[in-house]
C-alpha cells in the first residue's frame, strides 16, 4: 500500500511598510501596512482559500473519506484571517468534523527561531499548538518548522514536545542514494519519524504547472497520476507538500490546478493499492526504512534547499543578530505589547526581503509569498533595521 | 550697473547639489549690490519664481531664430560654434517643443537607425523657425544632449545683445555661454564650482573635460571656488594662473523650521551628509564609524543622501555588524535637512576632492562641530576647524572620539565657529564677483 500525503500550508508574509525612514524611529510604532495586508489576505480567501475548501470538502465527501488532507496555519496567517476572512476559518472547522483533515503544528511566527535561540523556537511552538487547540479545538501531533528546516538538533526538541511526525524536504543532501519514497527516522530521536516531501514529483505543481515553457507541460492529472503509480513496488509514501495558493494564486483558475486537484485522487485511488492518509496515520501504519543523518541544516528553499535565501548574506546575518539581540529585553520589558511586535519580525519573510541570490528560482519569485515590497535589498535593510532601533527605543 | 545675462543648471528648491544654492545665494547679493542679473535655466516651474528675487528665463521657452539668422555660413567660420551646434542631431525633425525625455530618447534613436542608412553626412543645422527646445533640466540621460541643445539658446540670447558680460555656471552651461559670447561679442565669464576631475577622480569623461576645457579656454576670465579649483583648472586644462581668480563661497542663512523633531536618541550622533558617491568619501565614514564602535558603544552614525554607492555602504554597514547603530536617511530636504543638523553633535565631511563644500558652514550655524577633509575647498576659510587626510581613517577616529569625549573642548570649538559663520555670507563674494566685471570690461 502506498499512502499519499497531501499537505497544505496557510502563511502569510508580513506586509512591511515600504515607507518606515529615519525619522518614523521614536515617532510611529506601526510597522505593518494593514490595508496592504486586508486586501492580500481578502484577495487570497477570494481567489483560493474559499473555492479550495469547498472543493476540498466536496472532494472528501465524494470518495466517502478516503481523501484525507493535512494542513497548517501560521499564527500571522491565522491573525490575517480572524481579521479579514473569518469565514476561511468556518471552512476549516466544517472540514475538521470529517476526519479527513489533520492540523500540522509549526511556529507561531513561521520565524528561524530554531537556528537562533532554542527558548524563543519552543515557546513559538508552544504558543502555535494553543492558538490551534483554541481555535480548531485540536492537538497537533505532526510538526513542520519555517520552510521545513530540519536538522539532527531538531528531532529531540520535536519529540520532547510531544510530536510524532516531523515533515520536512527529501534532500538528496540527507538522502543520499535514498528514495524521498519512505518515511524516515531522524538519527537523533527513536519517538518521532520523518515524513518527506517528494519534490521531484510536488514541484511539477508548485512552481510548474501553468508554466508553458516546461518540459512537461501540461501537467494533467492523468499524467502526474503515472507518475505517482510507477512508484509501486519502490516506495511508500508519497509526500505532496505544498503552499495552499498553490491553487487559485500562483496558478490561476483558468490554468486548470482546480480541475487537476479534481481528478487526482479518482485517478490515484483507481488503483487499489495507494490511498490517501493524515501523517499521524502514516506514523503509525509504516516502519521507518532507516535513520537520516542530518548534520547540516536543510530546508525546501531554493535549488540548494539550504538557508542561503533567508541567512545568506552579510545584510541578513547582521539583522538578525541585532533582531535576537533584543530578546532578553523583549521578554523582560514591563510593556508586555512588544515582545509579540518583536516576534513577528522574526518571520523567515522579514529576512527574505534582504536577500541577494538574483540566480535562485526565477518561477518561485512569482509566487505571491516570494514578492518584494522593497525597490531593492539595501532599501530593506534600512527599513527594517529602522524598525528594530524603533523597537529598541521602545524598550528602553 | 552691469547687466549680466548668467547661465545655470538648477536653482533652489529643486537642487541635487550646492550649485543651485551657491547660485541664489551669489545672485541675490549681487541683485543687493546693483547688478542686474537675468538667469538662464534649463527649465523650472512655480516654486523657483517664487524663491528667486531676480529675473529667471526658462530655456525651454526661448525661440531659437529661424534659418536665416543661423546661417550656414557664419557657422562655418566660426569653429566654436560648429563644435557646439554640430553636437546636436537632427534638430530640425525630432526636436518639437514639450517633447519628454522618453519620448525624445525613442525619437533619437529611431533617427540614428534611419541616420545609418542615409549616406548622407552633410549636418544640417537648419531650425524650423520659432523652434524652442524643451530640456528636463535634470542630470540624467539626456543631460549631454541638453547641454549642446542650451548652446542654440546661448546663442538666440546672446543675438538679443541687451546685457554687458556673460557669466556661465560649470560646464552644462558652457557651451551656451561661448555661444552668446560669439553672438554678441561681449565678455563671457566661467564659474568653475566643481571640475571632471572633483566629480571622476582620474576616471575623466572625455566629453565633459573637452567642453570644461573649451569653456575655459573661450572664456575672458574663470573664477573658481577655491585655491585647490584654481590649481586644478591652471594644472591639468592647461589655462595660465593670472586668467584665474578664487571667491570662496559664501552660505546662505539657514531658515528657521516650525517643526522641530526630538532626538530620537540619547547617544551623541555623527553626521555625513552630501551625495554618496566617491567623491564624497562615504566609505571613510564607514570605516571610522566601526573604529569608533568598537571603542566607544554609545555614538550613532548618520549617513543622509543618496548615490551610486549607496547600496554598497549599506552592504559594508552590514558586513561590519554595526547596522544597530548605522542610520541611512536617504536625500533630505526641507525640514527634515535642518533637523538633521539640530540632532547631530559632530559633522564629518570626509569628501576626497571637493572644489568647495559649503555643507559644514550649514552644520556650523546649527552650532554642530565639524571634522573637514584637507581635500575640500572649504578647509580654506576654516582656519580653526579640525582637518583630516580623508584617507586617514586612524585620525579621523581619533578626532572623533576626541570631540564625543571632550565636551568643554567642543564647546570652544562652537563659539569659535559661531562667530566665523557671521561673516560667511555671500556679500562678499558678491561684491569680489563684481571687481572681476569690472576688471574684465575695462
Amino acid at each position: 500500500m502506498i499512502s499519499i500525503c497531501l499537505y497544505l500550508q496557510i502563511h502569510h508574509p508580513i506586509q512591511l511598510r515600504n515607507d518606515y525612514d529615519f525619522f518614523k524611529i521614536g515617532a510611529d510604532h506601526q510597522y505593518e501596512d494593514i490595508l496592504k495586508t486586508e486586501k492580500m489576505v481578502k484577495n487570497l480567501a477570494e481567489k483560493c482559500y474559499v473555492p479550495l475548501f469547498n472543493q476540498l470538502k466536496e472532494m472528501i465527501s465524494f470518495h466517502n473519506d478516503k481523501f484525507k488532507i493535512s494542513l497548517s496555519v501560521s499564527g500571522i496567517a491565522l491573525e490575517n484571517l480572524k481579521s479579514f476572512a473569518p469565514e476561511v476559518l468556518d471552512l476549516i472547522n466544517d472540514l475538521l468534523k470529517t476526519d479527513c483533515l489533520e492540523i500540522v503544528g509549526e511556529t507561531y511566527y513561521h520565524s528561524l527561531a530554531f537556528k537562533y535561540s532554542e527558548k524563543e523556537f519552543v515557546d513559538q511552538i508552544k504558543l502555535h499548538r494553543n492558538s490551534m487547540k483554541e481555535v480548531f479545538g485540536v492537538k497537533t501531533t505532526t510538526f513542520r518548522n519555517t520552510e521545513m528546516i530540519f536538522d539532527n538538533k531538531l528531532a529531540p526538541l520535536i519529540e520532547s514536545l510531544g510530536f510524532k511526525t516531523i515533515l520536512t524536504q527529501g534532500t538528496r543532501r540527507i538522502l543520499g542514494w535514498r528514495s524521498p519514497g519512505f518515511m524516515y527516522q531522524p538519527k537523533t530521536s527513536t519517538k518521532t519519524n520523518m515524513l518527506l516531501n517528494y519534490a521531484p514529483l510536488t514541484e511539477h505543481i508548485q512552481y510548474y504547472f501553468s508554466a508553458r515553457n516546461w518540459r512537461e507541460f501540461p501537467i494533467t492529472a492523468d499524467k502526474f497520476t503515472n507518475w505517482i503509480h510507477s512508484l509501486s513496488g519502490n516506495g511508500e509514501t508519497v509526500g505532496l507538500f505544498l503552499d495552499a495558493e498553490t491553487f487559485g494564486v500562483n496558478h490561476s483558475h483558468d490554468s486548470g490546478i482546480f480541475q487537476f486537484l479534481t481528478a487526482l485522487p479518482n485517478m490515484i485511488l483507481s488503483r487499489k493499492d495507494f490511498c490517501f492518509q493524515l501523517p499521524e496515520e502514516i506514523s503509525m501504519s509504516h516502519q521507518p526504512m532507516a535513520r537520516l543523518d542530518v548534520p547540516h541544516t536543510i530546508s525546501w528553499g531554493d535549488k540548494e534547499r539550504d538557508l542561503s535565501l533567508w541567512s545568506g548574506n552579510h545584510m541578513q546575518n547582521s539583522t538578525i543578530e541585532f533582531l535576537y539581540s533584543l530578546e532578553d529585553i523583549m521578554r523582560k520589558n514591563k510593556n508586555k505589547d512588544l515582545l509579540p511586535i518583536w516576534r513577528k519580525l522574526t518571520s523567515s519573510d522579514v529576512f527574505f526581503q534582504l536577500h541577494t541570490k538574483w540566480d535562485s528560482e526565477n518561477l518561485s519569485n512569482r509566487h505571491f509569498n516570494h514578492q518584494s515590497h522593497f525597490a531593492s535589498p539595501e532599501k530593506a535593510f534600512i527599513v527594517i533595521n529602522n524598525m528594530i532601533n524603533d523597537l529598541e527605543q521602545l524598550s528602553l | 550697473m552691469t547687466r549680466v545675462l548668467m547661465f545655470g543648471w538648477e536653482f533652489p528648491p529643486f537642487i541635487s547639489g550646492g550649485l543651485g544654492t551657491a547660485c541664489y545665494g551669489l545672485t541675490t547679493s549681487m541683485k543687493k549690490l546693483g547688478a542686474e542679473v537675468h538667469f538662464v535655466l534649463p527649465t523650472f516651474g512655480k516654486h523657483e519664481m517664487t524663491v528667486s528675487e531676480i529675473p529667471l528665463i526658462n530655456a525651454s521657452e526661448v525661440e531659437i531664430p529661424n534659418r536665416v539668422i543661423i546661417n550656414e555660413e557664419v557657422i562655418q567660420r566660426n569653429r566654436r560654434l560648429y563644435e557646439i551646434f554640430s553636437q546636436v542631431t537632427h534638430l530640425d525633425t525630432i526636436l518639437k517643443p514639450y517633447m519628454t525625455e522618453t519620448i525624445y530618447q525613442e525619437e533619437l534613436l529611431k533617427r540614428r537607425q534611419e541616420e545609418v542608412n542615409e549616406t548622407s553626412s552633410t549636418h544640417s543645422f537648419h531650425v524650423n523657425s520659432k523652434t524652442k527646445f524643451s530640456f528636463n533640466g535634470s542630470y540624467g540621460a539626456s543631460l549631454r544632449d541638453e547641454v549642446y541643445r542650451l548652446g542654440y539658446v546661448g546663442f538666440s540670447l546672446g543675438l538679443g545683445n541687451d546685457f554687458d558680460v556673460i557669466h556661465a555656471h560649470d560646464w552644462m552651461t558652457y557651451p551656451a555661454g561661448i555661444a552668446a559670447k560669439q553672438a554678441s561679442g561681449k565678455k563671457l565669464i566661467v564659474h568653475v564650482h566643481a571640475t571632471e576631475f572633483d566629480r571622476s577622480g582620474e576616471h575623466v569623461n572625455q566629453t565633459v573635460y573637452d567642453i570644461e576645457r573649451m569653456g575655459m579656454h573661450m572664456a575672458d576670465h574663470i573664477i573658481a571656488v577655491s585655491h585647490r579649483t584654481k590649481k586644478i583648472v591652471t594644472d591639468h586644462y592647461g589655462i595660465h594662473p593670472d586668467k584665474v581668480s578664487v571667491v570662496h563661497n559664501g552660505a546662505i542663512e539657514n531658515e528657521e523650521i516650525e517643526n522641530q523633531m526630538k532626538r530620537p536618541f540619547k547617544e551623541k550622533m555623527v553626521l555625513f551628509l552630501g551625495r554618496i558617491t566617491s567623491q564624497k568619501g562615504p566609505s571613510y565614514f564607514v570605516e571610522a564609524a566601526n573604529k569608533v564602535l568598537k571603542k566607544k558603544r554609545n555614538v550613532r552614525f548618520i549617513m543622509a543622501g543618496d548615490g551610486d554607492l549607496m547600496s554598497k555602504m549599506v552592504r559594508r554597514v552590514a558586513e561590519l555588524k554595526i547596522g544597530h547603530r548605522f542610520h541611512f536617511t536617504g536625500f533630505l530636504r526641507g525640514d527634515a535637512l535642518t533637523n538633521i543638523f539640530k540632532i547631530s553633535d559632530l559633522f564629518i565631511m570626509p569628501s576626497v576632492s571637493e572644489p568647495f563644500g559649503i555643507v559644514p558652514v550649514e552644520a556650523m550655524r546649527h552650532e554642530v562641530p565639524v571634522i573637514v577633509s584637507k581635500q575640500s575647498g572649504v578647509a580654506e576659510i576654516l582656519p580653526d576647524a579640525l582637518k583630516v587626510d580623508f584617507w586617514d581613517v586612524e585620525l579621523l577616529t581619533k578626532q572623533i572620539l576626541e570631540i564625543l569625549n571632550n565636551p568643554a573642548k567642543t564647546k570652544r570649538m562652537i563659539q569659535k565657529n559661531n562667530e566665523l559663520v557671521k561673516e560667511l555670507n555671500w556679500d562678499k563674494p558678491a561684491e569680489r564677483v563684481l571687481e572681476v566685471y569690472e576688471r574684465v570690461l575695462s
